[in-house]
């Protein structure tokens, strides 16, 4: 479905979340109401990609080796057991051992985890459905480590002049319909439409970041604004 | 057919900013003219007036060039173009010292620049032992007792981390300029815009052992083009260049290119005390002076066309009224 109304493009979005994002070894990375795992796997596996990097090139015994690095872990929380048990099944289809990955049943407004725990916390398409935004900052902001840093994945208003009227017209003349005819539920996407109509700008979500106490927040526009990735680091 | 070659060099400088595509811009309306008029005098000019532009752009992308690859590693993958950032935290204005006062920016906003100039010392003493990578950017990170995430405060990538250390050096060698200013005033220019660059490649020795990586980190020419450019308007303003015209874009352009050939030239001097690339620049220096046309007055081959286009063109429109 999500294929079908990106035209695959949330692919590419998710991808550019992880670049940002730049896994070093030993981390420990939290993603919030990503109960299916699509960034979470790809954290996991760019983790993995850096630790192997880091490992010493020449095997065998060496005099005094320090300690092996600390391995990293990848930590989903989402408010739906579904989409959880959903999420657990990819995990083992492709493969991902059981226990790279915790699964946590955790509303993002209040979330199990003691403070400083996190090196980085993402939600991806997901905040937009969180009822109390400000909580889940607030919360986001409690469990990161200091020089944590927060991402947010998340529709946004088009910048490009054109493009609005055209994003307008696809939003609520075909993806209800694709919703309708593929999974027989048109009022659940044209909830998502609205929704996204109702989420704030880029501007006015970078200052929320900032009233909920996270510094150096800047936003990036992907595809003329359809798409931006909020960023916002957590100092004290 | 000169429309067509303009818009096939436009496509090829994509990348430049606006600046770089005024020479185009105005190749491109004067064309215009030139179909209406059918000078072809003046449709010679133009030609001439491009053709000379376009050489000078070319010219500083191909001095770029990286040529020399690190030998431990293979050259990494040229990085994807990012999408342009509409707020972004890596501000090289404001690192390189333009920009808004200290004391205007808000609280917040000064204490994150203050953990970037920490962030960046801390990275940059990482760099001989661990390269222009990540991994120095998140022991940087781990030096400022703050989690490796926070090298998300200077950049996305490693290259991002040598943009910032240009822009410092820029800053730098702007603060170290003004310092100097009375003493130079006695030089002749060409001594003065080899003393200014010396100084400028200085501060790339420190880390002449990995620079050809951080060239290739870089990824393409173009991504530093135009912390280059800033380099040279540093160096020619303190020099005493004003000029407000074509020859602002011919002067910088072409002292990037000689600063840009310069470094490289660096990375394989192994005479003592880098005699080699000072001479290197001293000659550099002599030729960039000699094509730009100018001793101690700001002239240049391209004012000269200028004046001599606007002459014709003035001429044309009498005649025609006449």
């Amino acid at each position: 479905m999500n294929d079908l109304m990106s035209a695959g493009m949330h692919r590419v979005w998710k991808d550019r979340l992880v670049e940002k994002l730049r896994p070093f070894p030993g981390m420990r990375h939290l993603d919030v109401a990503g109960g299916t795992g699509d960034v979470a796997f790809r954290v996991l596996r760019a983790l993995r990609e850096a630790e192997a990097a880091a490992r010493p090139q020449v095997p065998g015994p060496g005099p005094s080796r320090s300690a092996p690095p600390q391995k990293g872990t990848v930590v989903i929380a989402d408010i739906n057991p579904a989409m959880l048990l959903e999420g657990r099944k990819r995990a083992a289809g492709e493969g991902i051992d059981s226990y790279d990955l915790e699964w946590v049943e955790a509303s993002a407004e209040t979330l199990p985890f003691p403070d400083d725990s996190m090196d980085s916390y993402t939600i991806s398409f997901g905040i937009r459905n969180v009822t109390d935004r400000d909580a889940a900052l607030r919360e986001a902001k409690r469990v990161l480590r200091p020089g944590g840093r927060f991402l947010c994945l998340e529709f946004s208003k088009v910048v490009v002049p054109g493009l609005q009227q055209l994003y307008d017209l696809y939003s609520f003349a075909v993806i209800p319909q694709i919703g309708r005819l593929v999974a027989n539920d048109g009022a659940s996407y044209q909830y998502l439409v609205e929704s996204i109509r109702m989420f704030p700008d880029q501007e006015s979500w970078a200052r929320q970041l900032e009233a909920a106490g996270l510094v150096g927040v800047e936003y990036e526009n992907l595809m003329g604004g359809v798409v931006a990735i909020h960023s916002g680091f957590k100092l004290h | 057919t000169i429309l067509h070659e303009i818009s096939s060099v436009y496509r090829h400088n994509l990348d430049h900013k606006l600046e770089s595509r005024l020479p185009l811009v105005g190749a491109a309306m004067t064309s215009c003219l030139v179909s209406r008029v059918r000078h072809s005098e003046l449709a010679t000019l133009i030609r001439n007036g491009w053709c000379a532009s376009m050489l000078l752009i070319r010219s500083q992308s191909n001095d770029v060039r990286p040529v020399i690859h690190s030998p431990s590693t293979s050259p990494p993958p040229v990085p994807p173009p990012a999408p342009k950032p509409c707020r972004t935290n890596v501000t090289w204005d404001v690192m390189a010292g333009r920009g808004l006062k200290p004391k205007e920016q808000p609280k917040a906003t000064r204490d994150v620049q203050s953990l970037q100039a920490a962030l960046l010392e801390s990275a940059l003493g990482h760099v001989p032992t661990l390269g222009w990578s990540n991994s120095a950017m998140h022991q940087a990170a781990l030096d400022n007792d703050l989690s490796p995430a926070a090298a998300g405060l200077l950049g996305d990538a490693p290259s991002d981390l040598v943009k910032a250390f240009l822009a410092r050096c820029n800053f730098e060698l702007e603060e170290a300029l003004l310092e100097e200013g009375p003493q130079l005033e006695l030089c002749p220019l060409h001594a003065r815009i080899v003393a200014a660059l010396r100084q400028r490649i200085e501060m790339i020795v420190p880390y002449k052992a990995s620079w050809a990586g951080a060239l290739a980190t870089l990824g393409s020419p173009v991504a530093a083009m135009e912390l280059y450019m800033d380099a040279a308007g540093i160096i020619w303003r303190a020099v005493g260049d004003e000029s407000e015209d074509l020859t602002w874009l011919a002067h910088r352009t072409v002292l990037s290119g000689v600063l840009a050939s310069s470094e490289l030239y660096l990375l394989t001097d192994n005479s003592p005390g880098h005699e080699d690339t000072w001479a290197a620049v001293d000659r550099a220096v002599g030729e960039a002076l000699k094509l730009l046309g100018s001793s101690d007055a700001v002239g240049g081959a391209l004012g000269g066309l200028r004046d001599k286009a606007y002459a014709t063109i003035l001429d044309v429109m009498a005649s025609r009224r006449g």
